[in-house]
């Protein structure tokens, strides 16, 4: 009969056994050997996902997730993902630590929720921590490292820190009752400032900045280990401390940033007159090549009553460039006007995108909120089934 | 009434079916038993069971607790047909409910073998067309993939990565779709 191997398995088994597992950790196996990778691309190919931008908006009320499916030609549609909240109070509460794939990561006001709002299943794990900063989403970040297939939850315990001795990470799937968050020590000289935020990318490292906002920081979420990035200095300089000069006024905002799965940087630059200029780097090279900061985009906002910012934490998503805009108080209404624009590049000699905004023009507006923030989200609807990872599952109808 | 004697004994002696192995060892099993395997029921029902089911595809080993699986799932199968007229509903569902316990007990039990073994049982399952089984034993092996890195399902079931670093690259750059 059979050697023991995948051998002798007959092809049609063989897709029976790959279409059980949930559609994340099934590409993964592409990279099994030629065969897997054959048979998974030819009999069990992903759906053609696409990620949309989902952003995080409350809109008056309790916060809401919005997807927007198209951003090439401007005009407001969005759908509302049902966030399937339990309770009034999960509503008001709610915080949208990040996303992965197609599942959300909330933060909740006694847990935090991983889920899937194309399957309706919800996976709830504990708080790392009762105290203030396990109640702040900006300290959360959550990632997918794809050769492990783990989606994980990282906690940094605290927003600045000159010394920081370990961050907390959750594996999901790994958690039996009681056992979850695990420390994961950080060596010597390691600290935080997650004023420039908490990004993890699509090769599964999460990075902040130290508390001197001089050099970043990382955890590889297949090892996890912490360590500093050998990076080059930062492109921009990032001001640690906010003040009350002209110089600190101009330094925000700077925030780490995914650009196409790598890491990235937007930072607005210190500016004279009327104009504000905002430019995403992205961290390129590592593992055999150098680092290198290369300039991806410039983002040209002008007029002084423009309040056009660049829009955080997903600020490029495919060729477009997400901005924010709000009127300001004098117009007497909270609204604000979330626009993607296509970077023209200017110059020839060094390719870099450039987008001038100014007031919101109606073909580049893909979404208006009664409210005073949105962040924004990269979202890919898949029918990836949370049940894999763990078993304090509710589904709902 | 001697007629109908002998129609009795012919009944109960069709319903025995001898299935055959590779290596020649014959198995006594009930038709309620052999008919888990479609296969077998379609050659029942055509009638080319007299003589023994030779199983040319099946080692002794292999058939021993494929029938040990059958055995337990037509039992529990006739189990309920037969309780669902003699109990209440509260009863029935109670029976019921230790019926399925005992049954995921079995089957639990039932995988713990090796993985050459499991691999057999998914190609008897699958020549022999039992529905149960396959799926039983297909699970487990998604299980057992399930949250591994490919280099540990390679060394797991000896596979040699014959992917040059190009196509893995490409690989991995694609498995980061989330975000184009």
């Amino acid at each position: 009969m059979s050697d023991g191997g995948w051998d002798g398995i007959p092809a049609d088994v063989f897709l029976d056994i790959l279409l059980r597992i949930p559609l994340c950790p099934r590409r993964r196996l592409r990279l099994v050997c030629r065969h897997w990778r054959d048979i998974i691309d030819e009999r069990a190919p992903e759906p053609r996902a696409c990620a949309k931008v989902l952003a995080f908006s409350n809109d008056g009320g309790p916060h809401r997730a919005y997807i927007i499916d198209d951003l090439t030609h401007g005009g407001v549609r969005r759908r509302e993902l049902d966030l399937l909240h339990h309770s009034r109070q999960d509503a008001a509460e709610v915080r949208l630590i990040g996303t992965c794939n197609g599942l959300l990561c909330l933060l909740r006001s006694h847990d935090i929720a991983v889920i899937n709002p194309a399957t309706r299943e919800l996976l709830a794990v504990g708080l790392p921590s009762a105290c203030y900063y396990g109640r702040n989403e900006a300290t959360y970040s959550f990632g997918y490292h794809p050769a492990t297939g783990r989606y994980k939850i990282v906690h940094v315990p605290h927003y600045r820190a000159a010394r920081l001795d370990a961050v907390r990470v959750l594996t999901l799937g790994d958690h039996g009752p009681g056992a979850a968050w695990r420390d994961v020590p950080a060596p010597p000289g390691s600290s935080c400032l997650l004023r420039f935020g908490l990004v993890t990318v699509g090769a599964g490292v999460t990075y902040w900045v130290t508390e001197d906002a001089k050099r970043i920081m990382s955890l590889d979420l297949k090892d996890d280990r912490v360590a500093v990035v050998e990076s080059p200095p930062m492109p921009v300089p990032l001001v640690p401390f906010n003040g009350y000069g002209p110089e600190y006024v101009n330094a925000y905002p700077c925030r780490l940033t995914e650009v196409h799965g790598k890491l990235g940087l937007a930072a607005r630059r210190p500016c004279d007159g009327d104009m504000s200029k905002t430019e995403v780097w992205v961290l390129e090279g590592g593992k055999e090549q150098e680092m290198a900061w290369v300039k991806r985009c410039t983002v040209l906002a002008g007029g002084a009553v423009t309040r056009q910012e660049i829009a955080l934490p997903h600020a490029m998503h495919g060729e477009h460039v997400l901005t924010t805009y709000m009127p300001g108080v004098l117009s007497g209404r909270q609204q604000l006007t979330l626009s993607a624009h296509r970077p023209r590049d200017e110059r020839k000699t060094r390719p870099c995108g450039v987008v001038r905004v100014d007031v919101p023009k109606p073909e580049t507006v893909v979404g208006v909120f009664e409210s005073c923030g949105v962040r924004t989200f990269a979202y890919v609807e898949t029918g990836e089934p949370l049940s894999f990872y763990g078993d304090k599952l509710y589904r709902q109808g | 009434m001697a007629s109908a004697g002998s129609g009795d004994e012919k009944a109960a002696a069709a319903a025995m079916i001898t299935l055959i192995s590779s290596d020649n060892e014959k198995f006594e099993v009930t038709e309620a038993t052999a008919t888990l395997s479609q296969t077998i029921r379609h050659m029942i029902e055509d009638g080319c069971t007299d003589g023994g089911v030779p199983l040319p595809n099946v080692t002794s080993k292999i058939l021993a607790r494929v029938i040990e699986y059958c055995k337990k799932h037509a039992t529990a199968a006739a189990g309920e047909e037969g309780s669902s007229s003699s109990f209440s509903d509260a009863a029935f569902l109670e029976v019921d409910r230790a019926f399925l316990e005992e049954l995921e007990e079995f089957d639990d039990a039932f995988l713990e073998v090796d993985r050459a073994t499991l691999f057999d049982l998914i190609l008897a399952a699958n020549y022999l067309d039992i529905k149960g089984l396959l799926n039983l034993t297909c699970q487990k092996v998604a299980d057992s993939v399930k949250g591994k890195t490919p280099e540990q399902i390679r060394e797991m079931y000896n596979i040699v990565n014959d992917l040059t670093p190009e196509e893995e690259a490409e690989i991995r750059r694609e498995t980061q779709w989330a975000f184009e």
